[in-house]
């Protein structure tokens, strides 16, 4: 990132104290499947970790004047995270009782509850129809378009490491990220569709 | 406009072009749904959940109920 570039996620936390309640949303978006993945860690079922995902945005919000940005935002959120799910099991716990097994009255045994999964079918069906998607895509795109959105997305490189390690310059860059999002949101944006009537 | 809601999600857009990028983003519809696409993407690169748009808009609305306090700091239980 170069000295001028603006560091998005400090930028719309900055927006949002100066009371831009919409980039918030954006953070919102941007942030939602990481701190998703990092509870469903904690709590089991999907509504639950929607439920606390959720909680932890909004305790986001409400202290957000309480990020100071030493640390980056993600991390923060990260943290937040992690104490919301931390919360929910301790009420969890101290809500149910300790377990007995329910007996098989045919068999005299304990039942063995099953265990619960904590990616709903729909969630997992889209999740695997949309990695494929872009897996598929991924391998047909040019390749300097493959690299540069690789070296990006999942090595998190900057532009200017990227225009070193590919040897062009970072208007050369950019403009590949952007071709190889672009190619793979016009695949990806029908499949979408596919799964527009139901939440997943 | 696109490249640039591309850049800016990099944190590599040049800072006098930003106004105009988080403008857009606010008011236009098509915009927004760049900016979901580009992130899914990125996400379902590094292998994360999908997790739909309606997932993020009940988030947003609820939002909506919820006020900025300056007094609280969401990693101090003791003020929770």
């Amino acid at each position: 990132m170069d000295s001028s570039d603006t560091d998005i996620d400090l930028d719309l936390v900055r927006r949002t104290k100066l009371g831009d309640r919409h980039t918030f949303d954006m953070l919102v978006v941007r942030h939602q499947r990481m701190l998703a993945q990092v509870i469903s860690r904690y709590v089991k079922s999907p509504q639950q970790i929607e439920d606390v995902t959720q909680e932890a945005f909004i305790k986001a919000y409400r202290g957000i004047m309480s990020f100071r940005g030493d640390s980056k935002f993600s991390t923060w959120l990260y943290r937040i995270g992690v104490n919301a799910a931390l919360s929910f099991l301790a009420a969890e716990r101290s809500r149910i009782p300790l377990y007995e097994p329910s007996i098989n009255p045919n068999t005299n045994e304990p039942i063995i509850p099953q265990i619960v999964d904590n990616e709903s079918p729909d969630r997992l069906l889209a999740t695997q129809q949309i990695g494929e998607t872009v897996s598929n895509v991924l391998e047909k795109l040019p390749e300097e378009l493959r690299i540069a959105i690789t070296l990006r997305e999942i090595d998190g490189l900057s532009y200017e490491e990227i225009a070193n390690v590919m040897d062009c310059p970072v208007g050369t860059v950019r403009s590949r990220i952007f071709r190889a999002r672009e190619s793979i949101s016009k695949v990806l944006r029908p499949k979408l569709e596919m799964f527009r009537d139901k939440r997943w | 406009m696109k490249e640039k809601i591309s850049a800016y999600i990099d944190s590599e857009l040049a800072a006098e072009e930003v106004d105009t990028i988080v403008d857009s983003l606010r008011h236009e519809p098509n915009a927004r749904d760049d900016w979901f696409l580009y992130h899914l993407t990125g996400d379902a690169l590094r292998g994360q959940p999908a997790m739909d748009d309606g997932f993020s808009k009940s988030i947003i609305e609820k939002l909506k109920t919820v006020k900025i306090d300056p007094s609280y700091d969401p990693l101090d239980d003791s003020k929770v």
